[in-house]
């Protein structure tokens, strides 16, 4: 029974970090891969699942703490440089996806609201919700991802009666390649799935369990990306900032609900939020860990209270990512370019790191050694 | 008017915190103080339609020699 849960808990969240901003790339990628983007969308899992095979082994080496507070007690110096590393990949995400989902709210839902109100408004729930005790945070994801997975399954359904397939015709027009190049987009945010091995303890974390959530996340992607292609073309979505919310636009069920995207948007919206406070989380007890050093109580399996220690980084850390949030981006465009090159950023952490960590970072050697 | 607003939702939250301030070690609330006052300082010395400061634009600049040409 409790394996069950703990490996609904890991899926779901799993599923929170590859697909939720995933979403964001499918324009892009379409205007790669055209009416191919099934196969980017393979592409780009192949090498996150190598990733998440690499980094989940080595967390399961450990099954009492997360990987963050193993690398912090057990190597002082390389561990926590590694650390220190992770941490300000995840305050780079933590910082766009606040902007990601800033932007989406402010263009689609409130557009006479200033942008600072709906983004403090945001990062003050993402506060709250970090200091809370490490079960606390796993099971907040538990309340809206299943039904945001559901939904996103039942887009398809929905949209069946405007489904043209001419609009898949002709496939592969330029060959295999570009499609294969599209994965290059998908890939940065399937590997966000590496934060998974610093929240949870080893014991709850196996390969499989990260494929599983990846395999979710590819399937629901296609099924997102047939349903677009078949109602949009391919020429549509590349024209559109948020294309997942205009097709969903299309949605019409009965006159009560004509605007059933708000209701969509409304399930995805706050998934964006838990999972920037998740990020906020990890930094806070990061940060805690590189200026202490202490071994933390176990991370998960268990109700006890937060450390102090950790949580009080929330609000300072929160307010360095309103302020990145704000400040860091030139416009809202700039989230395009920053997709291009995100892979690059993404691609040491995501399979470099974790190759590095699973080859030398072993419980045998660091015992003798100590 | 939002640095405002903003800078009262630092006090909100600052008051929330302020038990676990006076609980923590030294070295952790000092720690925290500084990058609460860099954030502060980030948010308030720099005007928002102040475009030089640009960290994205300098790393999309940095990283787009790595990314492959075909992309």
């Amino acid at each position: 029974m409790e394996m069950s849960d703990s490996f609904w808990r890991v899926m779901l969240m799993g599923t929170l970090f590859s697909l939720n901003t995933s979403m964001y790339a499918i324009n892009q990628a379409i205007g790669k891969a055209r009416t191919d983007l099934w196969l980017s969308v393979l592409a780009g899992a192949i090498p996150a699942a190598v990733g998440v095979w690499l980094l989940f082994g080595t967390a399961r080496r450990y099954p009492d703490r997360s990987l963050m507070e193993e690398l912090a007690h057990r190597h002082p110096f390389a561990g926590r440089l590694i650390t220190a590393l992770y941490l300000l990949f995840f305050f780079l995400m933590m910082v766009r996806d606040f902007r990601m989902t800033n932007d989406l709210i402010n263009m689609v839902l409130l557009p006479y609201t200033p942008a600072e109100v709906i983004l403090i408004i945001s990062v003050a729930t993402a506060i709250l919700i970090a200091r809370n005790p490490s079960e606390v945070v796993i099971r907040i994801n538990q309340l809206g991802q299943p039904v945001f997975l559901a939904a996103s399954a039942f887009v398809i359904l929905m949209l069946a009666n405007r489904f043209d397939l001419s609009n898949f015709f002709p496939m592969f027009e330029s060959g295999v390649v570009p499609p294969l190049e599209g994965g290059w987009y998908f890939f940065a945010y399937f590997g966000e799935i590496v934060a998974l091995p610093f929240v949870f303890a080893g014991r709850e974390l196996t390969a499989l369990r990260g494929w599983v959530s990846l395999l979710v996340t590819v399937i629901l992607l296609e099924l997102i990306g047939f349903t677009m292609i078949a109602v949009l073309g391919i020429h549509i979505p590349t024209m559109l900032q948020y294309p997942v919310f205009n097709l969903v636009e299309f949605i019409k069920i009965t006159d009560f609900l004509d605007r059933f995207e708000l209701i969509l948007v409304s399930i995805y919206l706050p998934g964006q939020i838990v999972k920037s406070a998740i990020l906020l989380f990890i930094l806070c007890r990061g940060l805690a860990l590189l200026l202490t050093g202490s071994r933390e109580k176990p991370s998960s399996g268990g109700a006890h209270p937060p450390d102090p220690a950790a949580y009080v980084f929330a609000v300072p850390l929160g307010a360095l990512g309103y302020a990145g949030a704000s400040l860091f981006f030139h416009d809202t465009i700039e989230l395009f370019p920053l997709n291009r090159v995100w892979p690059v950023l993404s691609a040491p952490f995501v399979l470099l790191l974790p190759l590095a960590m699973y080859v030398f970072l072993r419980p045998g050697r660091s015992s003798r050694r100590s | 008017m939002d640095r405002l607003f903003s800078f009262l939702f630092v006090v909100l939250l600052l008051l929330l915190e302020w038990r676990t301030f006076r609980r923590v070690p030294g070295t952790i609330r000092w720690a925290a103080v500084l990058v609460l006052a860099c954030s502060l300082a980030l948010w308030y010395a720099i005007p928002p339609e102040n475009t030089g400061i640009q960290p994205v634009r300098q790393l999309i600049r940095l990283l787009e020699p790595l990314v492959p040409p075909q992309i």
